[in-house]
């Protein structure tokens, strides 16, 4: 029995190595400012929004200005109700206080990409970077069902 | 062609599509009356059997109609709510339930919560990004409408500042929502509690009305807005004398401050509430939303009633549309006679096609059209009821959704008119005139 359990833990010990290097791309950090589990839609449109946790673990504000990503417009957007439909408009950028977080959510703070050329599909990835006040941020984008509306692994601790 | 389609704008989108439902039926028409002039036969037919013709069209328009009312009902209700929510930016409140906080501030449908306490409001107030901070104060009402404690900055808010008279300058001073039936000078006693609940005579003070808000399309307008320091001093909650005048309204001494179950934030940038929203997001603390996401969450739950709603109002089209296609069946027969001595008299098959087409497209289109204005009464109708037991102001006015519904229904009857048409030509003429 006993010798089954080490057998067992040894096969399985691949994979749990897999799954960690695949929870490490959930967080991106830089100087104490976390990006944690950043996600988009699957979609066939020219646009997406990107979701996002920025966590403020430093000592200093830091502002989100916007974001990055190749041949893309990225744009930070927030949202609003118009005439009882969901409309997103441009912000400026918004400080993040010293232990706050800021969501970057459906019905809230996102960032805007448009020129997509291919498709999005569930399961799929893509990298793009963060622009903040320290400097930008890695961050792998994770993308989530069509009608999804958070990260798949969202509560789970970084 | 996908890219061009999505370039355009939405206007362009519904023109298009609009365009696209009714180009069938006239490019039918064209290919069924090439050729032919049947419309005095028509207009005879029409006459003929006037009364069989007019209840059908009148079937047609109301079956058409409750679709168009039931779904632009729906839109009205989701814009009505929106439009309820546009003042309220950002609301600061204890940690609970953002639906039942969004209830209780924007629809005023109060229930017990934590309070805030002074020092967490000062904090808020003080912010470098806030501009209004409105601590709100429940419990107590005249007759049925709410008594709610604010500040005198809030009321000007949230009627954009149009009021009739002035805001409060003292403690004992109201300000009545638009439907409140009080006029400016009435003094009220509140009674304390809300609805059935609601006991006379607990407090002692009366205010006085001094304004009245232009209307505003929410349940505030049968509200009656006092000094957030006149629900504190008649539930004991000030301590010692009421304030003097020079003391009411911001900024609160922290020490005094009663505690308020929800704080209306209003920041000048839209980026601010962003900001607002992370900085007094703390565990344990407070909660900071937005009632717009809350509201979109829940038009999200709703997507699917609506949708719901939506395939009902098609397969009931649908339902229509065959029921319409049978009636013809059945009509047909009420001149099968006609339709076989036209035939006998030589008239060729396409033209006999033509007329019944013709007929059956007339009571189609002309029930459709009046199908569009029963949903324009039901639409309204169904607006006054539920603007009068919600307080929420709905306006269901027609768009483009019912112009398509209708404009598809047209087509696809049109298309379809032609199995009966045909069905007609196939019987023999001398089965017909021997009817």
């Amino acid at each position: 029995m006993r010798l089954a359990t080490i057998v067992l833990a040894a096969a399985l010990a691949p994979l749990a190595a897999t799954a960690e290097d695949g929870h490490d791309d959930h967080l991106a950090e830089l100087d104490g400012l976390r990006a944690v589990h950043a996600w988009t839609r699957a979609t066939d449109a020219t646009e997406t929004l990107i979701f996002v946790e920025i966590q403020n673990e430093g000592e200093v504000a830091v502002t989100l200005e916007g974001a990055h990503a190749d041949g893309l417009d990225a744009t930070l957007v927030g949202f609003r109700l118009q005439d009882g439909s969901p409309v997103y408009e441009p912000v400026d950028a918004v400080p993040v206080a010293p232990g706050r977080e800021l969501h970057l959510e459906p019905d809230g703070l996102a960032i805007r990409l448009t020129g997509l050329s291919t498709p999005l599909a569930e399961g799929e990835e893509m990298e793009m970077e963060l622009v903040t006040s320290l400097g930008e941020i890695e961050i792998h984008v994770e993308v989530e069902a069509a009608d999804a509306i958070a990260h798949s692994h969202a509560g789970h601790n970084h | 062609m996908i890219d061009l389609w999505l370039a355009l704008p939405a206007w362009a989108q519904d023109l298009a599509i609009l365009l696209a439902l009714t180009i069938v039926p006239a490019i039918m028409a064209l290919l069924v009356l090439r050729g032919y002039a049947p419309g005095a036969l028509i207009r005879a037919v029409l006459r003929r059997f006037g009364w069989t013709n007019a209840a059908f069209v009148a079937l047609i328009a109301v079956s058409v109609g409750l679709g168009v009312g039931l779904i632009a009902q729906e839109r009205g209700l989701r814009q009505g709510t929106a439009q309820a929510a546009d003042k309220f930016d950002l609301i600061v409140a204890a940690p609970g339930s953002e639906m039942t906080m969004m209830l209780a501030s924007v629809f005023l449908q109060p229930s017990n919560v934590a309070l805030i306490d002074g020092p967490t409001y000062a904090e808020i107030a003080t912010h470098p990004q806030v501009r209004i901070a409105a601590p709100l104060a429940f419990g107590d009402s005249w007759e049925d409408a709410p008594v709610v404690g604010t500040t005198g900055e809030f009321a000007r808010h949230l009627s954009d500042d149009r009021i009739e008279g002035r805001t409060w300058q003292a403690w004992d001073e109201a300000v009545a929502g638009a439907f409140v039936p009080l006029a400016v000078g009435d003094r009220f006693l509140p009674a304390h509690g809300l609805g059935d609940a609601a006991e006379e005579g607990v407090h002692a003070d009366e205010a006085t009305i001094v304004g009245r808000m232009a209307p505003t399309g929410t349940p505030w307008d049968r509200a009656i807005l006092v000094p957030v320091e006149f629900v504190w001093v008649t539930h004991g909650l000030y301590g010692g004398m009421p304030p003097e005048p020079s003391e009411i309204g911001p900024p609160f001494d922290p020490e005094r401050f009663p505690g308020t179950p929800a704080v209306i934030v209003r920041a000048d940038e839209l980026w601010a509430n962003y900001a607002l929203r992370s900085e007094f997001t703390r565990e344990a603390e407070t909660m900071a939303f937005f009632p717009g996401a809350v509201l979109a969450g829940l038009y999200r739950v709703m997507g699917d009633v609506r949708q719901a709603m939506s395939i009902m109002a098609l397969v009931t089209q649908g339902l229509v549309a065959a029921s319409v296609l049978l009636g013809l069946v059945i009509l047909m027969r009420l001149f099968r006679r006609q339709v076989a001595l036209l035939r006998a008299l030589g008239a060729p098959g396409r033209f006999v096609l033509a007329v019944i087409w013709s007929y059956g497209a007339a009571l189609i289109a002309a029930g459709a059209v009046m199908g569009l204005g029963v949903g324009w009464v039901a639409a309204e109708l169904l607006s006054r009821i539920v603007t009068a037991r919600t307080d929420i102001l709905v306006v269901a006015r027609l768009g483009w959704p019912e112009l398509h519904l209708v404009a598809g229904f047209l087509c696809a009857a049109t298309v379809l008119l032609i199995v009966p048409a045909f069905t007609v030509l196939r019987q023999p003429v001398v089965k017909g005139l021997r009817a």
